[in-house]
């Protein structure tokens, strides 16, 4: 039995059924001849659930058992990335990145002072030369 | 062609877009020889530097980074034992026995040599053949696109891995994630829950960055396996003129292997190189030595890994069809710098066309003298921890994507994708037929759909019309052969238990 395939496919069934609905809103075509907008998203719609069907019943007849382990660092790094990408509104690019770049390399393991302290500079210069200098994107 | 091929030369030979090819060339290699980062990252992170570029040399940056870092794959296969792309897999037999003999040196200069006449050679193959294909390309109506889009995603059950069933459930899902946005022929918003930041659908390129590189580092930084590679440097022995005039024959045939394979979409670099390998085997002249260090063993899939590149251009840059992610990449660079692939692409942008053919061909060039010259710098750059370089991809995927239309919400998207590709990968979902369903998703649906509207309802359309009907029968095809082929291994196998 293969838990994680099973969870995924009952969420994108869930998910699918959603979308399903979601098309139900969409008008019907006005060319009687011709599919309207709702016709491929509804082909593709009862496509997934009976494919994600199949992979539930193929993952429960798996003889091997899969445990599903996931790290709780994972969400930690989710977390993280979407507390930066808020700060870039707040406190600006350039200080956002020093910040999770800083982060990010602690909690990777690095312990250097030299390194934590080039790294984020070293890149936040090379974002400024590239981008605001060069191609004058405009920064966030 | 000359005079057009010259203007191509004209285009190429200024300082800016020669100091571009340079670029591309060290970025390729370094990306390349890093494992974890291939083609399809690097293109991915260096698409938001082209902006403001020339369209011409925006695509040469790109097209150089794809053909270097296929020459890059084969530094860590080398010295490492570990692939810096799945394409460099087959290299790692011979290449690294080499390594153990003491003789680096001599293994990265046969496949440095490989890979830049590899290179050559298929840049001639995409001459050859795009320019007809487009020129055929001229009598395609929607009909025929259909059939063609039809034909892009049977290859999903080639990219589809051990289990067709998720690799036909991730193409759905790239069909689905295709269709959000303005219903390409009425307009009629379809899943975007009244944000207009999704009426132009989910941006294609923070799609691919999500889903490949953002989903990448999340592997990455949840890795145990810190890089503790302290290679030594390596010795500049190359390999001599009577060693080269040895291995041509091998790297002829692989060459024009790998622009075969290349063509088809789906097949990829390590496809190739492995049939090169095996195919090098009886014409090699060292073949005693395959398994124990032989050159041709890393010459064969070094140059058929590098000539697959022009191959997969031929059907992107005559039909706008993309075979591969990191060729969907490249389609994305072609919109996002108002060019269409394709017919068009010879019609009104010819010299582009040429241009990037001769900015393959000095791509070959620089890839060799920076690959020789800067032997020892590679040796560094695998040397870096990926908690260094995993936070530097975050951070530049970040920056990429934000830099495509200046907006949050892309990156939200990106992020979203990431997390996606991430639990894709932890459940082995295969993820190449989702970008391929998300580049030809909206292509299928909008030529069905006009399709239809010309013979009012009648789907005989694709039947009676030859060239759609040839397509679809290429499709069926391709679509099965893969799985009758699977189903007669695992039967084979199943008997000799």
């Amino acid at each position: 039995m293969r838990i994680g395939n099973i969870v995924f496919s009952t969420f994108l069934i869930i998910l699918l059924g959603g979308a399903y609905y979601s098309t139900l809103q969409l008008p019907p075509s006005l060319n009687p001849n011709a599919p309207g907008s709702a016709y491929a998203p509804r082909v593709y719609i009862i496509s997934g659930i009976i494919l994600c069907t199949i992979i539930i019943f193929n993952s429960i007849k798996e003889k091997t058992k899969e445990k599903f382990e996931l790290n709780n660092r994972f969400y930690l790094y989710v977390f993280l990335s979407v507390v930066y990408f808020i700060a870039i509104s707040f406190i600006g690019y350039y200080i956002s990145t020093i910040l999770i770049l800083l982060s990010l390399l602690l909690l990777l393991g690095m312990r250097k002072w030299s390194s934590l302290l080039l790294i984020p500079v070293c890149y936040s210069i090379f974002v400024y030369a590239v981008f605001d200098l060069v191609i004058g994107l405009p920064i966030p | 062609v000359l005079g057009e091929l010259l203007t191509g030369f004209s285009i190429i030979f200024t300082w800016e877009n020669l100091l571009i090819i340079m670029l591309g060339a060290v970025v390729g290699i370094a990306i390349g020889a890093l494992p974890g980062l291939g083609p399809t990252v690097g293109t991915a992170l260096m698409l938001p530097i082209t902006f403001g570029m020339e369209p011409v040399s925006a695509i040469v940056l790109l097209v150089a980074v794809y053909m270097t870092a296929e020459y890059g794959g084969s530094i860590t296969a080398i010295l490492i034992a570990t692939p810096g792309t799945t394409a460099a897999t087959a290299t790692v037999v011979d290449g690294y026995e080499l390594t153990k003999k003491g003789l680096p040196g001599k293994a990265l200069g046969a496949s440095l040599t490989a890979s830049t006449v590899g290179g050559i050679i298929t840049t001639f193959v995409l001459v050859l053949f795009a320019v007809p294909l487009m020129s055929f390309a001229l009598k395609f109506g929607p009909a025929e696109y259909f059939a063609l889009g039809v034909f892009g995603l049977s290859l999903v059950a080639s990219l589809s891995g051990k289990s067709l069933a998720k690799g036909l459930l991730m193409a759905i899902l790239g069909l689905l994630i295709a269709s959000i946005g303005l219903d390409p022929l009425t307009g009629q918003p379809r899943f975007t829950f009244g944000s207009i930041y999704l009426y132009e659908g989910v941006p294609l390129i923070a799609a691919l960055i999500g889903l490949y590189a953002l989903s990448e580092v999340f592997v990455m930084f949840l890795s145990k396996n810190e890089n503790k590679n302290k290679t030594k440097s390596v010795a500049r022995d190359y390999i001599s003129f009577k060693e080269f005039k040895g291995l041509l024959p091998v790297i002829l045939q692989s060459s024009f292997i790998g622009s075969i394979v290349g063509v088809i979409p789906g097949a990829g670099g390590s496809i190739a190189a492995w049939l090169a390998y095996q195919q090098s085997k009886r014409i090699a002249k060292d073949k005693e030595e395959y398994g124990k260090g032989a050159l041709s063993g890393v010459a064969a899939p070094e140059a058929s890994n590098n000539a697959t590149v022009g191959g997969a251009l031929i059907p992107l840059l005559s039909l706008g069809i993309p075979g591969s992610p990191t060729t969907a990449i490249l389609l994305g660079a072609f919109m996002l710098h108002g060019l269409s692939p394709g017919v068009d692409l010879m019609e009104t942008d010819a010299e582009i066309f040429y241009g990037i053919v001769v900015g393959l061909l000095v791509t070959c060039i620089f890839m060799f003298i920076i690959g020789y010259f800067m032997t020892n710098f590679w040796v560094k750059i695998i040397s870096i921890p990926q908690s260094i370089i995993a936070p530097i991809v975050f951070a530049i995927s970040i920056i990429g994507v934000f830099s495509i239309r200046n907006s949050m919400f892309d990156v939200y998207i990106a992020l979203a994708l990431g997390v996606l590709g991430f639990f894709l990968r932890k459940f082995n979902f295969p993820l190449a037929p989702i970008v391929l369903a998300l580049v030809l998703g909206g292509m299928i649906e909008s030529n069905l759909r006009r399709s239809l509207l010309i013979s009012e309802g009648s789907w005989m359309i694709f039947l009676t019309n030859p060239i759609s009907l040839v397509l679809i029968i290429i499709s069926v095809l391709t679509f099965f052969i893969p799985i009758i082929n699977s189903f007669k291994e695992s039967k084979g196998k199943t008997q000799s238990m």
